[in-house]
């Protein structure tokens, strides 16, 4: 009987503990089941979740940047970029949120803002390669072909 | 001993139920002290993880095409080169590097290249670049074959029946090649050049009263 009572209690634990985590942390849960999809690429079923965690008041560096590249891989660029301008304007600094923008303003040929911001983070980062490289698809974007070509060679370590 | 279990039960109870809510809080608290103290600036290594990475062949593509923009063929060439030692199944590149080739004016090096890619990895552009450079060299059975590859999944594109109306007459097979440009002017009934064309290929076909016929509605 004791052993019994043993188990019960343990079981009673471990559901409990579940059942406590889910309601006082709800915001956090949803976050980590967006992530969990985000990260397996289903963007569509993340976008729900991130947007209650946000709604929940949620507060993760990265959220918003990942709810808005979700956008963006669903073709959805404009929402992107709405949700990355109000949270720039909030946290100036955010860097992933900075990138999914630029990367947004490429996407609807917003190219002059796009190479501007990839400018920006590369003042910040002169030795990060890929944000050299988005910058020179953002000035090939442009048509400022010269432009990109010498981004491109330092990129590739070619003599320009 | 009976009363011992009795003692027991409600501090059981009390374990079940509180405990968890007290451990729930901690985790709660954990958690949320963890979230808030989370760094609003990090490394770009960090940021890229929901960033797509770019390697270098990507990029070097990328150049040898803007290079191509700017009409820097020689360039251009000189990258898709060292994309293709690097890459030589990417058929995509080979296909734009004999483009790159073609407009520098180099049509046999164009078709050496596009000769080395597998016939199904083709696109439709390329695919007309390949025929219009067996055209060029007068091997009309390989080029006849790509156009009619080209139409047959896309009937309406008029521009590449045309070629293959000309070469068909070019040929001597005056009789496709006509069947060819009735459905042109089917769909086409004011194309003045096409109707010429269509006319002088029924003169060569010995129809002359009809090929008159034909010219005389292309006059104004």
């Amino acid at each position: 009987m004791r052993r019994l009572v043993i188990v019960l209690v343990f079981a009673g634990l471990a559901i409990a503990t579940t059942v406590a985590y889910r309601l006082l942390n709800q915001d956090m849960v949803l976050y980590r089941q967006a992530e969990e999809r985000f990260e397996r690429h289903e963007y569509d079923e993340a976008i729900p979740l991130y947007r209650a965690a946000l709604k929940a008041g949620f507060v993760k560096p990265d959220l918003c940047a990942h709810l808005a590249r979700s956008l963006l891989m669903l073709g959805r660029p404009e929402e992107a970029i709405a949700l990355c301008e109000g949270d720039l304007k909030k946290t100036p600094d955010r860097v992933s949120t900075m990138m999914t923008l630029a990367e947004a303003y490429g996407r609807v040929g917003r190219f002059d803002d796009a190479a501007g911001l990839w400018r920006t983070l590369l003042t910040r980062y002169p030795e990060d390669r890929v944000i050299r490289i988005h910058l020179a698809r953002a000035l090939a974007g442009g048509g400022r072909f010269n432009e990109a070509i010498l981004m491109y060679r330092l990129v590739l370590g070619d003599k320009p | 001993m009976r009363n011992d279990r009795h003692h027991a039960t409600p501090s059981f109870l009390f374990l079940l139920f509180a405990l968890p809510l007290i451990l729930g809080l901690a985790v709660g608290d954990g958690l949320a002290a963890d979230r808030d103290k989370g760094p609003a600036l990090r490394t770009p290594e960090a940021v890229k993880a929901g960033s797509e990475e770019i390697p270098d062949w990507i990029a070097r593509w990328e150049l040898a095409r803007v290079l191509s923009y700017l009409k820097r063929y020689d360039e251009s060439t000189v990258e898709y080169r060292k994309l293709i030692k690097e890459k030589p199944s990417l058929a995509e590149a080979r296909a734009e590097m004999a483009q790159v080739l073609f407009w520098q004016g180099r049509p046999d090096d164009a078709l050496e290249e596009l000769e080395r890619i597998p016939p199904a990895s083709l696109n439709e552009e390329t695919r007309e670049i390949l025929a219009d450079l067996y055209r060029a060299q007068k091997r009309y059975d390989k080029a006849e074959s790509l156009y009619q590859a080209i139409l047959a999944r896309n009937p309406d594109h008029q521009k590449v029946r045309l070629k293959l109306a000309e070469i068909l007459s070019w040929a001597k097979r005056y009789d496709e090649s006509l069947a060819e440009y009735g459905k042109i002017l089917t769909k086409r009934p004011q194309d003045v050049q096409v109707r010429r064309k269509y006319a002088f290929v029924l003169i060569w076909a010995g129809r002359h009263a009809e090929g008159a016929r034909e010219l005389k509605q292309t006059l104004p």
